[in-house]
């Protein structure tokens, strides 16, 4: 009698090595923690956007910075107020982070992608409504 | 002996080969499909479990229009390239570099060169789209640490 053994893992989308994903949550943390001590402020030392700077139109992520700003020290509107589109976004980048972190973190071998390619389009989409809508005369309240 | 059935990366059941096989007939078990049971060291796809166990011989598999590109054992598909698509997006939404717009573009090609059975574009697709996702990537902290550094030192001066 074979002894009943248990499946090999499933082959499938290579998992970034775990070293890669540990750094990343590392990087995410020390922005957030620098972010929270210092937070961006017109003339701070945090990089202006490139798009912003050469065209003068606001891109679907400025005010990002401001917004994590805001947000970190408990202003939630004031973060609404810089970037709508990201801080709604929030619970979503959240449950994307975990999708992209979670298979690396435990040592998986395989994993399905992390966003369907469909939510991924569907993602890109609304950044690129948003910046056309954020630099609309008359939906200002939408630029940060 | 039944065998456990795995699609997209997912268990979806275990049949008996019989049952597999008019499963396949009816179109809801694909030759794509991996397949493994007691004693098999590996998932290997079901199309080759259909050619070895004999009977009905498996169709020929979909072949790649790139002759010289990757295919799996027995000229099965090879498992998809990651697109990371989703990486794409979010570098070029937060770095905000128009770098990242080469790589959404190859990102997106990945699946769709795949479906088409393209192995090789797909798999040049995603290398190239990681490239740009990592160039956007380290173009963005590099250039914005460099400019956090010169700011910060300039205020520091008393400028």
């Amino acid at each position: 009698v074979s002894p009943v053994s248990d499946p090999p893992p499933l082959p499938g989308r290579k998992v970034p090595p775990r070293a890669a994903a540990l750094a990343g949550l590392a990087a995410m943390l020390a922005l957030g923690g620098l972010i929270a001590a210092f937070p961006p402020a017109p003339g701070g030392f945090y990089p202006p956007c490139v798009v912003n700077q050469f065209t003068g139109l606001h891109c679907p992520g400025c005010g990002a910075g401001r917004a994590a700003g805001a947000a970190l020290s408990g202003d939630l509107m004031a973060a609404l107020r810089s970037n709508p589109f990201l801080a709604l976004l929030v619970p979503f980048l959240g449950w994307v982070g975990l999708k992209l972190l979670g298979p690396p973190l435990l040592s998986n071998r395989w994993a399905t992608e992390p966003v369907s390619r469909r939510t991924a389009l569907l993602l890109l989409a609304s950044a690129l409504v948003f910046a056309v809508l954020r630099n609309l005369p008359g939906l200002e309240w939408l630029a940060p | 002996m039944k065998y456990l059935i795995a699609r997209d990366g997912q268990q979806i059941g275990e049949w008996t080969l019989d049952e597999l096989r008019s499963m396949r007939a009816m179109g809801q078990a694909r030759d794509t499909d991996y397949a493994w049971r007691q004693g098999m060291a590996e998932w290997i796809p079901l199309g080759q479990v259909f050619a070895a166990e004999g009977g009905a011989a498996a169709p020929p598999p979909p072949q790649s229009w790139h002759p010289a590109g990757p295919t799996a054992v027995g000229g099965f598909p090879p498992p998809p390239p990651s697109s990371n698509l989703i990486w794409a997006i979010l570098v070029t939404i937060f770095c905000c570099l128009p770098l990242g717009i080469p790589a959404i573009i190859f990102a997106a090609q990945v699946d769709s060169k795949y479906a088409m059975g393209d192995y090789a574009g797909a798999q040049a697709s995603a290398a190239k789209a990681k490239t740009w996702i990592l160039v956007s990537l380290i173009v963005g902290l590099l250039s914005g640490a460099l400019y956090g550094l010169f700011v910060g030192l300039a205020a520091a001066s008393g400028m």
